[in-house]
């Protein structure tokens, strides 16, 4: 049986009319369709950016909603451009109607759409849903409309061809969806082609369904009723083209605004973010699951990179050797790196011929990826708080030697002061003691005149047994030398009670002299057996305002590095005499000028601005730290508000000369 | 004249006692300062020298004692603590501070010169 719009009414007698077509208003019509494509499409890129879903599911519907009302007004207005001279009526609630099938078909084809991988088929359905929401508002459409004695038959073949190009420009569309990088401006382009192709689909099939459509007139019908009322038809079609435009440009504009702000907020943040990761004074590389650099700041470039060769793509193993091997951090809970709070942490230190070792610190941290693991390494140069840490456990350690010498010294002064009395008593008495043994010799002489007494031999005797003359000689000798002694002790004593005097960083007024004889005394260990040390102060000298511990470190470090350059000259040369240490304190306007000059090997002249330095030495390991002489800058120049002088010469020997104020504070007058 | 001298080492009194023997001082000992205490208060003295660090008194209670009992008895540190100027809060405890250890010899010559300004 056939179907009855595919009926051949030319057969029956009908007769066939042609209606003309407005291309104005067609191309208003394809327009239509095009930009609500285009403002379903908009809304489903906002979609897909995170948003909640709520508002997605919001979103969806609202695209969903223009693109079928898109479709129906495409329709009417199609069909606005459509004229046959006679009198229509249109069912409101078909028209009504008509409308479910492109908002349904919008909305399901847009699910699809949505999907993040748009796979063969969901394509293949999603432009399904399209064309068919498409094509059942068209001809829903067409039922809605009715001419007074005209009867409305397609042409088969050009009704399935209308639903196949809607359905292939429909997958058309979808197809550059696939297509579609991440990038933005090609999303911008794909996004306008897609919407070009789905107002083509839309059209496409339009037109080429009212190509299959053929009025026939009714022969039964007489008085065919003309046109009229076409100006109501055509001010309705006209109003929900407007609304419709409207709607599809305040969507689009508050949208493109919005996606606008939060690119530009993204890109300003993003600037920021790098920004700020470029500035960053710790290096930081970022490696991926094998360790190499993606990627790195400017100061990870300065750090690693030699000669402005590119950190790209090298493995953090190559840059920091310390590592071991990759293995330490991919074995993350059982590396034998230190767990900290914020990850795994790495000390290591780099140092090059002739420069001072630098310390750094590096902090691992791991990120999860969707794509696998990354590794975050943040660098940080230590050198500094290596050195106050030093300089800390030096001052610590002289602090706790401190307080113990001056306990010490105490505990010794009691026995010292006694023994001293005694000896000095024993010393007196000795000489009485002599006298009175002079005296019985006398007696004993007068008294027995006789020789052949044998009492006179007996006691003869006993003195040349008991060695009396020998006695009688070294008694005041060994007394002489125990009191030089203890006087010895004592004065090491006092030096080392001066020496551990803690200033606790204040200012006093002090002797010079006894500073630097203090602890010239206490280090004397350190010089006296290979160099002879003068020291030449003027009587004279003012009382100079000094940190005295600091000083007296100052002068200590001085006098053991003069000691050491002179033994490794010694050894160097095979020399037997001693060497020579001079210090040499003299007064220079408002300063007091210390030189201290001693004839070791020397400084060689490329170090001579590297000595002051932290940890720089060419000691060997265990005899320096290369903190001897950045401890002298940092308490002459950085405390004392002094000045050193350094003069050198290979070979010759090195002079210090240290000027320090003798009044840190100027006088108020 | 007439001294005290104060130590809380015995050996330290003794051995100054034979160095003084000679001396025509007539001088005490005492270990403590309230041992020193009672024998001031028992006998006039011109002189009291004291150590600083010791068990019950310490050497500057002493002194501010013989100072509110007379202020004309000459007052004596002989100490071998580190160092002066930190237990010098008061300056006017002592009219002299004899550093430990201390030799002898000058330990007579510095009574002297205090029995000479005495004597003014």
């Amino acid at each position: 049986m056939e179907f009855w719009r595919f009926s051949d009414f030319s057969a029956r007698g009908y007769i066939e009319t042609h209606g003309t077509y407005d291309a104005g208003i067609v191309c208003v019509s394809i327009v239509i369709a095009v930009v609500s494509a285009y403002a379903m499409l908009s809304l489903a890129g906002r979609i897909s950016q995170d948003i909640d879903q709520g508002s997605a599911k919001k979103l969806h519907i609202i695209a969903a909603m223009i693109m079928g009302f898109g479709v129906w007004s495409m329709h009417f207005t199609g069909m606005h451009a459509f004229y046959l001279p006679y009198s229509m009526r249109m069912s409101a609630s078909l028209t009504g109607l008509s409308l479910v099938p492109s908002v349904v078909g919008s909305y399901f084809a847009l699910q699809l759409y949505l999907r993040k991988e748009l796979e063969l088929r969901s394509l293949l359905l999603g432009a399904l849903y399209l064309s068919v929401g498409i094509g059942l508002m068209h001809y829903l459409g067409m039922e809605a409309m009715h001419y007074e004695g005209l009867v409305l038959a397609y042409d088969l073949s050009s009704f399935i061809l209308s639903l196949v190009l809607a359905y292939i420009f429909a997958l058309a569309a979808f197809y550059s969806r696939s297509l579609q990088t991440d990038s933005k401006t090609s999303s911008q382009l794909t996004a306008a082609l897609q919407s070009l192709l789905i107002g083509v689909s839309v059209s496409a099939m339009h037109y080429t369904a009212m190509h299959a459509a053929h009025f026939y007139i009714d022969p039964t019908v007489k008085n065919l009723p003309l046109e009229e009322g076409e100006t109501v038809v055509l001010s309705w079609v006209v109003a929900i083209d407007i609304a419709l435009l409207c709607i599809v440009g305040v969507v689009s504009v508050l949208l493109g605004m919005r996606v606008d702000s939060e690119r530009r907020k993204a890109e300003s943040s993003e600037e920021r973010e790098n920004a700020v990761i470029s500035a960053l004074a710790d290096a930081l590389l970022v490696l991926d699951e094998n360790g190499q650099v993606g990627t790195y700041n400017v100061s990870a470039q300065r750090l690693f990179g030699a000669q402005h060769s590119p950190l790209d793509d090298r493995n953090i193993v190559e840059l920091m050797p310390e590592l071991g091997s990759f293995e330490t951090l991919r074995n993350w809970d059982n590396s034998e790196l230190e767990h900290g709070a914020n990850g795994l942490a790495l000390q290591f230190s780099a140092s090059s011929e002739g420069q001072s070792p630098q310390y750094f610190e590096a902090v691992f941290s791991r990120l999860f990826f969707s794509e696998g693991i990354h590794y975050v390494a943040l660098i940080r140069d230590i050198t500094q708080r290596m050195q106050m840490e030093q300089q800390l456990r030096q001052a610590q350690k002289l602090e706790s030697i401190g307080q113990l010498a001056a306990g010490v010294a105490h505990e010794i002064n009691t026995p010292i002061q006694y023994v001293t009395d005694n000896t000095s008593f024993l010393k007196k008495a000795s000489v009485k003691l002599m006298d009175v043994v002079d005296k019985y010799q006398e007696i004993v002489d007068e008294c027995c005149d006789g020789k052949e007494d044998p009492k006179f031999a007996e006691l003869e005797k006993f003195l040349k047994k008991s060695k009396f003359d020998f006695i009688r000689e070294e008694i005041p000798i060994s007394l002489e030398q125990s009191l030089d002694g203890l006087s010895r002790v004592t004065t090491i004593v006092r030096a080392m009670k001066s020496f551990s005097h803690a200033s606790d960083g204040q200012f006093a007024f002090a002797s010079l002299a006894d500073a630097i004889n203090s602890t010239a005394t206490v280090c004397r260990n350190e010089w006296k057996y290979v160099a002879e040390l003068n020291i030449s102060i003027p009587e004279d000298l003012p009382p100079v305002e000094l940190i005295l511990d600091e000083f007296n470190q100052v002068i200590l470090n001085m006098i053991i590095n003069a000691g050491h350059a002179i033994e490794d000259r010694r050894l160097a040369e095979k020399l037997d005499d001693l060497g020579k240490i001079d210090i040499e304190v003299s007064v220079d306007g408002d300063d007091v000028k210390i030189e201290l000059s001693d004839n070791g090997g020397g400084i060689p002249q490329e170090i001579q601005d590297k000595v002051f330095e932290p940890f720089f030495t060419t000691k060997v390991v265990g005899k320096g730290t290369g903190q001897g002489l950045n401890i002298v800058y940092s308490v002459i120049v950085e405390k004392h508000k002094g000045r050193i002088g350094l003069d050198s010469t290979v070979g010759e020997g090195t002079r210090f000369t240290l000027c320090i104020p003798i009044r840190q504070t100027k006088e108020t007058t | 004249m007439n001294i005290l001298f104060v130590d809380d080492e015995r050996f330290i009194l003794s051995a100054t006692e034979r160095n003084l023997r000679d001396s025509e001082w007539d001088i005490d000992y005492a270990l403590s300062g309230p041992e020193a205490l009672v024998k001031l208060s028992e006998k006039p003295y011109d002189v009291v020298i004291t150590d600083m660090s010791m068990p019950a008194m310490k050497g500057d209670r002493l002194l501010q004692e013989v100072r509110e009992k007379d202020a004309s008895i000459t007052r004596v540190i002989l100490s071998g603590h580190a160092d002066q100027s930190l237990e010098m809060g008061d300056p006017d405890l002592a009219h002299r501070w004899l550093d430990k250890p201390c030799d002898p010899e000058y330990l007579v010559q510095v009574l002297q010169e205090i029995e000479a300004e005495r004597k003014q």
